[in-house]
């Protein structure tokens, strides 16, 4: 090897300039910087940030997708093959609700949101007895384990939108830390994990729609947490001047009444997804958070009244 | 003590902290300080001003603590249809009384954004005289705070174009433009003018992305599911993501 000494000067400067240009191009790829981008899943669209070396961000990119793509393809509602482990795992997570609930949380609305139209957005009121009807195969405690697989009865169709989400979310944001991200936000349409400082150095900024108005119902300040909100405004068709929307009391097969909108806020995404839907459909939704005391809940009933249930957050009411 | 005098102890004083503390890009909070013996002579027209000046949006109210001229606050208010919201966890104005060590002459400030913002112009202009020119001094301080409408809304700086997950590119809004974007599964024709952006064209099956409304706010969004296009307006930023 030559001693750089011995080199001519105009090529030693050269070499220099290269070997500058090299350092600051191998910097650029090392240093961490916030990236932001969105991939479109469960059909809506997806907010990643994170805080890595540029290097890193087709990682993160590999395991997004890796992850929502299993959640979509074994969460699928056409799905029959119901004895994947996530499957199992997920189900594991939907008893727990239903019995914490009372019944509130129930896996096995499929036929309900089928009967009203969401899923296909052919919206329509049905009359009370398709209702009645529908609702003889609404039972999640009819779902049977057997050989290592659900079992559901004829007629029965599981709605796994209150959870999966969530639960993708949970399992990706696991994934980007293992990989060493300590700073980021995954926000699937509204259910979101966040942990690390936010870009200013300070929590993250989490702003709460308001269920009637543009702008916010007020903002969380909360890192390490997630966060999932069910509402009467996210999908709903209007009849007489009467709103339905997509959020079922399992009970009366008829949408939720009493409340516009729940956020819950906690450790996992899963369990603020399926707990926001829980307290959305039950008239007492303080009995079941009670049961998740890391737990929070901003809840707006239908008169517009605000009120914070379970553990305590930073809640900055606007 | 003049009004400039009245600033200086405003601002030292920690009735103004909050708000001077706060951020300038989070706008949340702003404060009227009104001096005046009879102040529901005055508010009135000025919380009819703010609304017109878009500081103030709805007509709700409360008083915390007691004031010596709660019950006509609460009169002069009422007859403009402003609705007395005690108990409710977000009026829109919230009324304080605040004794001063000593009088001063009448006036109103409103401070906005961390800055004493000056009021004294238009109609507020007249009322400010005939505060001002009134001989007899005052030592109620009566502050009515309002949270400021969220700018989630603000208008946008630029538009971001993804496909397929990656960014593409950043478009001025103030540029006028057309672009036109191959993707994996056909392409999409978009335009920018007038600090908006819409998609022209698309080949996707159902044209939702076309039929769209033009997006100009930040936080705006135009997606095409199909193509995995995504056209999404930046801007100020309120907050780092929202639920809902």
């Amino acid at each position: 090897m030559v001693p750089v000494l011995l080199i001519p000067s105009p090529a030693r400067k050269s070499l220099f300039l290269v070997l500058f240009l090299v350092s600051l191009m191998t910097g650029c790829q090392t240093r961490s910087r916030w990236h932001e981008y969105t991939i479109l899943f469960f059909d809506t669209v997806c907010d990643i940030q994170v805080f890595c070396p540029a290097s890193q961000v087709e990682e993160t990119h590999e395991v997004m997708g890796r992850v929502f793509s299993a959640i979509e393809a074994h969460f699928s509602p056409d799905r029959s093959d119901l004895s994947s482990a996530p499957v199992l795992e997920l189900y594991g997570i939907a008893r727990r609700l239903h019995a914490d609930s009372g019944g509130y949380f129930d896996i096995s609305v499929g036929p309900l949101t089928r009967l009203w139209g969401f899923p296909t957005k052919a919206y329509r009121l049905p009359v009370p007895e398709e209702i009645k009807a529908a609702l003889l195969l609404v039972d999640q405690d009819a779902i049977r384990e057997q050989s290592g697989s659900l079992v559901l009865g004829p007629g029965m169709r599981l709605d796994w939108g209150g959870l999966a989400k969530g639960w993708g979310v949970d399992l990706a944001a696991s994934a980007l830390r293992e990989q060493g991200i300590a700073r980021g936000f995954i926000n699937a349409g509204g259910d979101l994990f966040c942990w690390g400082k936010n870009p200013a150095g300070s929590l993250w900024r989490v702003g709460v729609k308001h269920p009637r108005a543009q702008g916010y119902l007020g903002v969380l300040s909360v890192s390490g947490v997630g966060v999932a909100t069910s509402g009467d405004y996210q999908r709903y068709f209007e009849k007489d001047g009467i709103r339905y929307h997509h959020i079922f009391n399992p009970r009366t097969g008829y949408p939720a009444r009493g409340k516009r909108s729940v956020t819950v806020i906690g450790p996992e995404t899963a369990l603020c997804d399926g707990l926001s839907t829980a307290l959305f459909s039950s008239p007492a939704p303080e009995k079941i958070l009670n049961r998740y005391p890391d737990y929070s809940a901003v809840i707006v009933d239908e008169t517009g009244k605000l009120r914070l249930l379970g553990k305590s957050f930073p809640f900055e009411i606007l | 003590m003049d009004r400039r005098d009245f600033l200086r102890w405003l601002l030292a004083s920690p009735l103004a902290a909050p708000l001077l503390s706060t951020p300038r890009t989070e706008g949340a909070n702003s404060a009227l300080y009104l001096i005046a013996d009879n102040p529901q002579d005055y508010l009135p027209a000025i919380v009819t001003e703010l609304k017109k000046r878009g500081l103030v949006r709805e007509t709700r109210f409360s008083l915390r603590g007691p004031h010596p001229f709660g019950g006509e606050l609460r009169a002069a208010l009422a007859r403009m249809g402003w609705e007395y919201a005690s108990g409710t966890p977000s009026p829109i104005l919230t009324l304080t009384f605040q004794p001063l060590r000593q009088p001063v002459s009448p006036s109103f400030t409103v401070i906005r954004n961390g800055r004493v913002w000056d009021l004294r112009t238009g109609k507020l202009g007249k009322l400010w005289q005939n505060i001002n020119g009134r001989s007899s001094l005052s030592a109620c301080l009566t502050v009515a705070a309002f949270p400021e409408p969220a700018p989630f809304f603000s208008p946008g700086r630029s538009a971001a174009v993804f496909v397929d997950g990656k960014k593409r590119e950043t478009l001025s809004l103030k540029v006028h433009q057309e672009r036109r974007y191959k993707t994996l599964r056909g392409e999409v024709l978009i335009r920018v003018e007038g600090g908006k952006a819409e998609v022209l064209a698309s080949s996707c099956r159902h044209k939702i992305c076309q039929s769209s409304a033009p997006a100009s706010l930040t936080g705006e969004r135009i997606v095409c599911a199909p193509n995995h296009f995504l056209l999404a307006i930046d801007g100020p930023r309120f907050v780092d993501t929202v639920t809902g």
